[in-house]
């Protein structure tokens, strides 16, 4: 009886089907590669059906088929094999596709029967629609939102209870997560747990549910079900994460532990911009001078002194070009623009090979890249200068351009002077920098940088003194692949200086001085498949051209001679090779090797003097005269350096580190601070190149989860070859300045205490440094000695200094700054006794530094007022109020004797004898 | 002049009511009712006779009050009404809430798949019905069917319930009639159709009225008497004897009962009920002697979650009631008769609601209101701190510090606390403002420190003491995120979580168009069964309006209905058949 009804139904369905049918012709044809909408179109014209869809759903389909003689219906469905397109066919005969979901046309059999036979199952449809409706609200891109179907899809389900099983585990780790809750709210609440393995089994009733899951620390998270049956479903979560404290993921924190780099100092120009300054703007140089280990004899002295070298024997790069001079005005400002800085490596022991031509130290100055992406600017206003600068894209995200200029008014300032001298002096200054940037593509980069400053001054109307430095670096950066890089520079610099005078036509001159430098290198680093090595090597040559002087008269009624020297000229090449290895976890080796060849070559005229006798006028032999390019003095050598970093624990570490480095071309000075009128000379056949050797060990620790540094170093040094100068020496213009020079030896040692903290409100550092440094100046003959041949204490042997430097952020827009530092006096010559000889007085002097000035002491401080915090406004601006010398302490730079009218007087010279206020303005948009 | 005296008689009633039920909220609630005697009651306009699973079930909510005969009115009590779908075994499938502006009131729900074809009972009430018990509810049996389920077996013959149900006569009471003009009764697919109605009292003249109006497909053999629909209002006979549920004049209201033994002094102590989210609602209680507070949930739609709050951190057992009444009237359910003359209407009713809901994605038939951006409780703040506008610092410590000049930040040990500066006094104020994260109170500042900046959108000042019922703030403070989920930070164990239910929030319902060639030939499916659905029908002046809508490619039989409150409170109904071919 049953099975008749079921082909009745049947018969009737396809009675009904054929009955609607009527009217309806078969399709042949075919589509190749067709879109879907107009097959349809085609299917409609030659059959007459009629197909509902959403034609935007189907707008991007392309079908295929042949068909011959076939019902539409049958087409349609063929045509939508594949796709997630359904389509059925209505009582009118019409077909309707559906996305997603197949449309059940007829009723369940024995849907009418009624006889109680019929097990009460449900329809997997009622699901699929749930589905349909729960997703085409939300946005199923989140996990929670998507419906997730638990169990085999049958065509029907029966009502009852399923089991859905999985693990919780943590998102981000994979770890399971133990004790997390499971449950649904509705129908019941229904729940579990999850066991040790974050495991989890929870029976439900069949048909949807919304699961919910919770732990403590994790993020409530849910997940939309529809349950057919038994099924599995893991489960993630992630970490409910609190920000208690400021994160910021700095790579380096831990750097100075983990390094093998030791007396390396990075400072970022937000570290140096907080530095209270004498003069109201930032300075790299001044700031670098608070660092352990890092002297000047004075303020507003050019120039530093890293661990008992002199000035002469730091590097000053910037964008790898040597800086010859690296101040403005006697020292007062120092050459770099800080707007237009990135920041500064400084190295003061633990050199790595790829630097060379230097004793003491590296300073490595970085200008940043214009803004790829908008056009910006920033400046400043402060007492003595103004400065400005712009960068902007020139093609986006490629290519960028910055440029800086800075400029003094202090001429300007100067005739508002009411003394008459200072009024007909004349001191200014100006600095441009530029660099473009460029992006070839992914793996070239490019950039070209320019430098120019000048300065200008003249003391009430004497000589004008003029010194400028022109700098130009290409450099190329290439990724050969994702182990080897490599960096390929062009690098042009010069510094002159000219003095000329014509107050008084009769003495009316003009000297100038030249040096032009050339340097090509390449630089690579290799990681070899063995991730515990990094390799780096290159090569590098530098040409030298030196003019040591020339001195014209620029007046026809002048009585000065002319006089020229021989132009200097020199090669140096250099090769060298480092390897980082990791020897395991705790143990790390750094080894290199630089080798370096220095060629003086001619046209050169070379004196000879008498074997036996000091050099001196008196014993001077002969001329040997070299044809151009022959080489007159040749010096080659190692420079071998070692470290090793051994690793304490996390937290500390011990580092041993040894370095030499040879140097060929030095200052020839008589002060000990950098003067516009040093010169420098090359090693030539007398002047041999200086080769300093550094021994360190370093400890370092850190504290409070990386946030204090402490470090401990000391080292010992050793140079050979320094050059000092017999007394009388004349040092400009000076043809055999071999006669006057003398060579010694250098010895230094030291111990630097620091503790740092560079985060949190309060931040900044305090340092201890006991540095000796002693020279010997101890010839075979009484002229080439100094003090008897002893040792003696340097100009800038200063055996204690106490530096504090400090930062409060009261919050982001208020910030005091604070520095103290604290050294013993530099050492000086005094006169112990007068004497008169033909009738005039005489002084006699002590043995060569043997007495102190007295002790320096100085306190800065700094206030800092940002704008508003608001981002869209026209400028932002800040204001910087500094107290330099705020106690007002009389720091003695240097004492001096005069003899006049038969009396010696002693005067002490100080720079900045009183608290010097300013205030800058400083803005950018 | 009497029209004017009845008035006042009215709203002397409504006042009274208002002293007695909320005046004294402390009060013990079972007050002598008697003194008050009003009722009010519902009637509900549907719009199908019969409807299946899966498909939506719209409605219309009249609540009246009275009774007496032609003195009946909108109620101007009841501003909530509850719906009900319940099952034979007194199991409700659907629950809804709507809310009713001047006795009005429409919704939908989705009619589920998972329940049984079968005959259901449809009850509605008001908060206030439910002290009349729920034989004075409305009840009404719908049909629903499952197309995907066979048909439950048949009774035997002996146990089928005797025909039931209201099956009464239309009601004597219409002063009020409702003549419609028609052009045609036949239709093609995608037609256009208009309806011309008016309505006049007995005496012929215009009469006002609220109206609303379904069109849906019904079986073949359908008659008007099949229809089912009474419409014809039914007032408790008596007043009530008690009053234990407290009438809903402005919104939901909440009773929150705190599950402690007496004298634990929770009387008197402050509630907030806080609902969380991107627009958040907030309202503030006070316990009375039995423990009881009651939040008046103004503005709350759909289902929301909700927290309980108290300012002591005091975990107390909450017990929330759901305003849906628990107990339920004895239903004489008719005999659930489908025999296989409805096949084709299942068959052809069911196609089309599977695709009308597999096509549900990409149509909108209604659509929710776009409601103004609800003002939260303390209107406009004195001060808004966006965050875009200012560099984003990584501590909420910071932001506050750095420019939210007019919230103070201090830290003794390590707990933080906030202080407003008063803008009235010019003053900080003493004691620590109402600290508000996406509308949810927290009273320790140490949670709202934890919350990350870059989450949070605005922060929102009050810089004025605030009174909010009888709690008083030095200030208020909110922190308010981008997508409103409180940037992570978890409520807390002094929370109780609660569902608070709101009326639906009202739609719009929009139906297909078809004004020329190209429309209607357009390929994108339409097979409702409702062809049209307008629960507040706008009669113009003269009590005329002019419905017109399209037919859709469902081809059948379609029972038009119009229903609505004339003068007077009448009710009025017309029923007539249309068809699409």
């Amino acid at each position: 009886m049953k099975r008749i009804l079921i082909l009745l139904f049947f018969l009737f369905s396809l009675l009904e089907v054929s009955k609607a049918q009527s009217g309806l012709r078969n399709f042949t044809g075919s589509f190749e590669n067709t879109l879907l909408l107009s097959a349809i179109e085609t299917v409609e014209a030659q059959t007459n059906i009629r197909v509902f869809v959403d034609p935007e759903d189907i707008d991007s389909l392309h079908i295929n088929g042949e068909f011959d003689d076939t019902p539409p219906l049958e087409v349609l469905r063929e045509l939508l094999k594949g796709t997630s397109f359904h389509v059925f066919q209505n009582e009118w005969g019409q077909a309707v596709i559906t996305q997603g979901y197949q449309v059940r046309p007829y009723l369940p059999d024995n849907f009418f029967a009624r006889d109680g036979k019929q097990e009460q199952q449900l329809d997997v449809a009622t699901f699929e629609i749930e589905k349909q409706r729960i997703e085409q609200v939300a946005d199923t891109s989140l996990v929670e939102n998507k419906v997730f179907e638990i169990g085999v899809k049958t065509g029907s389900i029966t009502p009852g209870n399923a089991t859905i099983a999985g693990y919780v585990r943590d998102k981000k780790t994979g770890e399971a997560i133990i004790g997390a809750v499971v449950y649904t709210e509705t129908p019941t609440r229904q729940g579990t747990a999850t066991n040790q393995f974050g495991y989890y089994s929870l029976p439900l009733p069949k048909g949807t549910h919304t699961l919910f899951i919770k732990n403590i620390g994790m993020k409530e998270t849910r997940r939309k079900l529809i349950v057919y049956g038994d099924g599995i479903l893991h489960v993630e979560m992630v970490e409910d994460i609190i920000p208690l404290k400021e994160v910021i993921v700095e790579a380096e924190r831990d750097a100075n532990i983990q390094g093998v780099q030791m007396g390396l100092e990075r400072l970022n120009i937000q570290t140096l911009k907080q530095m209270p300054s004498a003069l109201g703007e930032t300075d790299i140089l001044k700031t670098v001078i608070t660092l352990p280990g890092v002297q000047t004899v004075g303020e507003a002295a050019a120039g530093f002194n890293v661990r008992g070298g002199s000035t002469d024997q730091n590097l000053i790069l910037l964008n790898d070009a040597p800086v010859f001079n690296p101040s403005h005005l006697f020292g007062f400002f120092s050459s770099f623009n800080p707007d237009v800085i990135k920041g500064v490596e400084f190295y003061r022991g633990g050199i790595p090979a790829r630097y060379g031509g230097r004793i003491s130290s590296v300073f490595e100055v970085k200008m940043k890249d214009g803004n790829k992406k908008e056009f910006a600017g920033n400046g400043g206003i402060g007492p003595f200068t103004g400065r400005m600068a712009f960068e902007g894209p020139i093609i986006k995200d490629k290519a960028s351009f910055l440029l800086g200029a800075r400029s003094s008014y202090s001429d300007w300032l100067l005739r508002r002077l009411p003394n008459g001298s200072f009024r007909n002096s004349t001191g200014n200054f100006y600095d441009v920098n530029a660099r473009l940037s460029y992006n070839i593509d992914e793996k070239n980069t490019l950039s070209v940088n320019g430098y120019l400053s000048r300065d200008n001054f003249s003391l009430n109307s004497d000589s004008l003194y003029r010194y400028q430095n022109n700098n130009m670096s290409v450099q190329w950066n290439r990724i050969f692949n994702s182990r080897l890089f490599a960096t390929f520079s062009a690098i042009l610099s010069n510094y002159s200086f000219d003095i000329s005078s014509d107050r008084n036509p009769e003495t009316a001159f003009n000297l100038n001085y030249n040096i032009a430098f050339q340097n090509l290198k390449a630089d690579f680093s290799f990681t070899p498949e063995n991730f515990s090595h990094k390799i780096d090597f290159g090569l590098s040559s530098i040409r030298y051209q030196l003019d040591p002087g020339s001195l014209q008269p620029n007046m026809e009624e002048s009585n000065i001679l002319p006089k020229s020297l021989a132009r200097e000229r020199a090669l140096e090449h250099a090769i060298y090779i480092d390897d980082k290895y990791d020897v395991n976890d705790r143990l790390t080796l750094y080894a290199g090797l630089r080798y370096s060849l220095y060629t003086a070559y001619g046209p050169a005229d070379v004196f000879t003097y008498s074997p036996g006798f000091t050099r001196d006028v008196l014993y001077m032999q002969d001329t040997v005269s070299y044809k151009s390019g022959a080489p007159l003095a040749t010096y080659h050598g190692p420079e071998y350096r070692a470290s090793i970093r051994y690793l304490l624990n996390n937290q500390s570490s011990l580092k041993l580190g040894f370095n030499r480095m040879r140097q060929y071309i030095h200052m020839i000075t008589n002060t000990a601070a950098i003067a516009p009128t040093d010169t420098w000379k090359l090693s030539d056949r007398y002047i041999r190149p200086q080769v300093g050797d550094q021994l360190s060990l370093g400890y370092y620790k850190n504290m409070r989860y990386n946030t204090i540094e402490a470090s401990a170093e000391v080292y010992v040094k050793r140079t050979r070859d320094i050059l000092d100068y017999k007394n009388g020496a004349v040092l400009l213009l000076n043809e055999h300045i071999e006669t006057d020079v003398i060579n010694g030896l250098g010895r230094a040692y030291g111990m630097e205490l620091m503790l740092k903290k560079l985060t949190g409100k309060l931040n900044g550092w305090v340092s201890y440094t006991y540095s000796r440094s002693f020279n010997q100046v101890n010839g075979p003959f009484p002229e080439e000695q100094v003090n008897n041949g002893e040792f003696f204490p340097t100009n800038f042997d200063k055996p204690h200094d106490i530096t504090m430097v400090s930062n409060y952020k009261f919050n982001r827009r208020f910030s005091l700054s604070v520095n103290y530092t604290y050294s013993t006096g530099r050492p000086v010559t005094y006169p112990l006794s007068r004497y008169e000889l033909n009738n005039a007085g005489r002084l006699y002097y002590s043995d060569r530094n043997q007495y102190r000035v007295p002790d320096y002491s100085r306190l800065d401080l700094a206030l800092t007022l940002e704008g508003n915090h608001k981002i869209k406004k026209l400028a932002h601006s800040s204001w910087t109020f500094s107290l330099f010398n705020v106690l007002g302490r009389n720091n003695v730079y240097s004492i001096y004797f005069v003899s006049r009218d038969n009396l010696v007087k002693g005067y002490k010279l100080s720079i900045f004898a009183r608290p010097i206020p300013t205030l800058t303005y400083n803005f950018r948009f | 002049m009497k029209i004017e005296s009845d008035k006042i008689a009215g709203s002397f009633k409504l006042l009274l009511l208002w002293w007695i039920c909320l005046g004294p909220l402390d009060a013990t609630g079972q007050q002598e009712a008697s003194a008050v005697d009003f009722r009010e009651t519902v009637l509900i306009h549907h719009d199908k006779a019969v409807y299946l699973a899966g498909e939506t079930f719209r409605f219309k909510v009249y609540c009246l009050e009275g009774p007496a005969e032609g003195k009946q009115r909108f109620s101007r009590l009841s501003t909530v009404a509850y719906v009900e779908i319940v099952d034979q075994e007194q199991n409700p499938v659907v629950q809804t809430i709507v809310s009713l502006v001047n006795g009005e009131g429409y919704g939908d729900f989705y009619v589920p798949l998972s329940i049984n074809s079968g005959n259901y009972l449809l009850r509605s009430y008001t908060a206030w019905m439910r002290n009349f018990g729920p034989e004075n509810f409305l009840q009404k049996e719908i049909t629903i069917l499952n197309p995907f389920m066979v048909l439950p077996a048949k009774l035997p013959e002996a146990e089928r319930a005797a025909p039931g149900g209201d099956k009464k006569a239309v009601s004597k009471n219409q002063h009020a009639e409702i003549r419609y003009t028609i052009e045609r009764d036949r239709y093609t697919s995608r037609e256009e159709v208009n309806i011309n109605l008016a309505v006049v009292k007995n005496d012929g003249e215009p009469s006002p009225a609220r109206l609303s109006i379904s069109v849906s497909k019904v079986p073949s053999f359908f008659g008007i008497e099949s229809s089912g629909n009474s419409f014809s209002p039914k007032f408790p006979t008596s007043p009530p004897q008690e009053i234990q549920v407290l009438p809903e004049v402005k919104g939901r209201l909440l009773k929150a009962a705190l599950n402690q033994p007496a004298g634990d002094g929770s009387e008197g102590r402050h509630l907030f009920l806080a609902i969380p989210g991107k627009n958040p609602s907030f309202f503030a209680s006070v316990a009375n002697e039995k423990g009881e507070a009651f939040f008046e949930l103004d503005g709350v739609h759909g289902q929301r979650e909700g927290f309980l709050v108290t300012q002591q951190d005091v975990s107390s057992e909450v017990e929330i009631k759901t305003g849906f009444h628990p107990s339920f009237a004895v239903f004489p359910f008719s005999h659930f008769d489908i025999g296989d003359q409805w096949r084709d209407f299942i068959q052809e009713s069911s196609r089309a609601m599977q695709v009308e809901n597999a096509y549900a994605g990409s149509r909108r038939q209604s659509q929710i209101k776009a409601s103004a951006d609800a003002v939260f409780f303390y209107g406009a703040p004195d001060e808004t701190y966006l965050l875009d506008d200012y560099v984003r610092f990584p501590l909420i410590e910071e932001v506050l510090r750095e420019y939210v000049y007019s919230v103070k930040v201090r830290k003794r040990r390590d707990q933080y606390e906030f202080r407003i500066v008063d803008m009235v006094n010019k003053g900080i104020f003493e004691n620590p403002p109402l600290m508000l994260l996406d509308g949810l109170p927290f009273f320790d500042a140490n949670r709202i420190i934890e919350l990350d900046p870059l989450k949070v959108e605005k922060i929102e000042v009050v810089k004025r003491r605030y009174f909010l019922g009888r709690a008083t703030f030095e200030g208020i403070v909110h922190f308010r995120t981008y997508n409103g989920d409180m940037g992570g930070v978890s409520a807390g164990s002094q929370y109780t979580g609660l569902q608070v239910q709101g009326p639906q929030p009202l739609k719009e319902y929009r139906f297909p168009s078809y004004p020329d060639e190209e429309s209607r030939g357009s390929r994108f499916p339409d097979f409702r069964n409702t062809l049209y659905w307008d629960p507040m029908l706008p009669l113009d002046g003269n009590g005329e309006a002019s419905v017109n809508f399209y037919t859709s490619d469902n081809k059948g039989k379609y029972l038009v209905r119009i229903a609505g409150i004339g003068a007077n409170g009448s009710t009025c109904a017309k029923e007539f058949f249309i068809w699409v071919e």
